[in-house]
């Protein structure tokens, strides 16, 4: 049997917080182990960051919607949002190998999502963005 | 997000501010993500640029594999005792 739960947050990254209890609450609910606590709790931080940070060019108030399900085998990941086109499954690859006065900061948000998680599917649908990130579980 | 700067704030004083090699005990730390690792990396560019280092000193699993797959670990080496960790920061 699966279970759900959603929450509808706005592009401000205090919001993070609610996100952070959410995932907390959801995973003492459902068992997860502390690994998957962490991927979950990682994967929703970093697209939401960006989501918040980058989807619109204005100040003003928009929200997304965030959507964690999980049966015995699976938790899924589903984040909607109306800003512009971004496909983070697309993302390349970046720079974890260089000296550090050559080592980028940034990037690697994605990356850390990618390899936690067991899956990342992405859509464009009616002007929205549809992520998907999937973890298998035990 | 004040949480974040303030650490942010604290951890920039006592790192590169100081111009020192240091050791950082994240043993009290359970979960990181890329924004604290933007933290770790602006801090060794800073220390590496005065040729000093930075080790980190019994993160916990979580911790460690983020920074490994971050390859955070190739420029700021971790280790789990105390003397690996002096050693490392001595550059032995």
């Amino acid at each position: 049997m699966s279970v759900s739960e959603s929450i509808s947050l706005k592009n401000d990254l205090a919001e993070l917080e609610r996100l952070s209890q959410l995932v907390a609450d959801f995973g003492r609910t459902n068992g997860f182990t502390a690994e998957e606590q962490n991927a979950i709790h990682l994967c929703l931080e970093e697209l939401s960051t960006n989501i918040i940070s980058y989807a619109w060019s204005t100040e003003e108030e928009h929200s997304f919607d965030v959507r964690l399900t999980c049966d015995e085998q699976l938790i899924k990941v589903e984040i909607e949002d109306d800003g512009k086109h971004f496909d983070p499954t697309g993302d390349s690859n970046p720079d974890t190998t260089s000296e550090a006065a050559d080592r980028p900061i940034g990037g690697l948000g994605i990356h850390l999502v990618k390899n936690t998680m067991s899956s990342l599917w992405y859509r464009r649908i009616d002007n929205k963005n549809i992520l998907i990130a999937k973890k298998d579980r035990g | 997000m004040k949480g974040t700067q303030e650490a942010e704030s604290d951890f920039n004083k006592n790192a590169a501010d100081s111009g020192q090699s240091i050791i950082v005990d994240l043993s009290g730390v359970s979960y990181i993500a890329s924004i604290g690792i933007r933290l770790f990396l602006t801090n060794i560019k800073q220390l590496s640029a005065k040729g000093k280092r930075m080790v980190i000193l019994r993160p916990q699993k979580m911790v460690e594999e983020v920074f490994k797959l971050a390859g955070v670990d190739s420029i700021i080496p971790i280790k789990h005792d105390d003397n690996a960790a002096v050693e490392a920061v001595k550059g032995a």
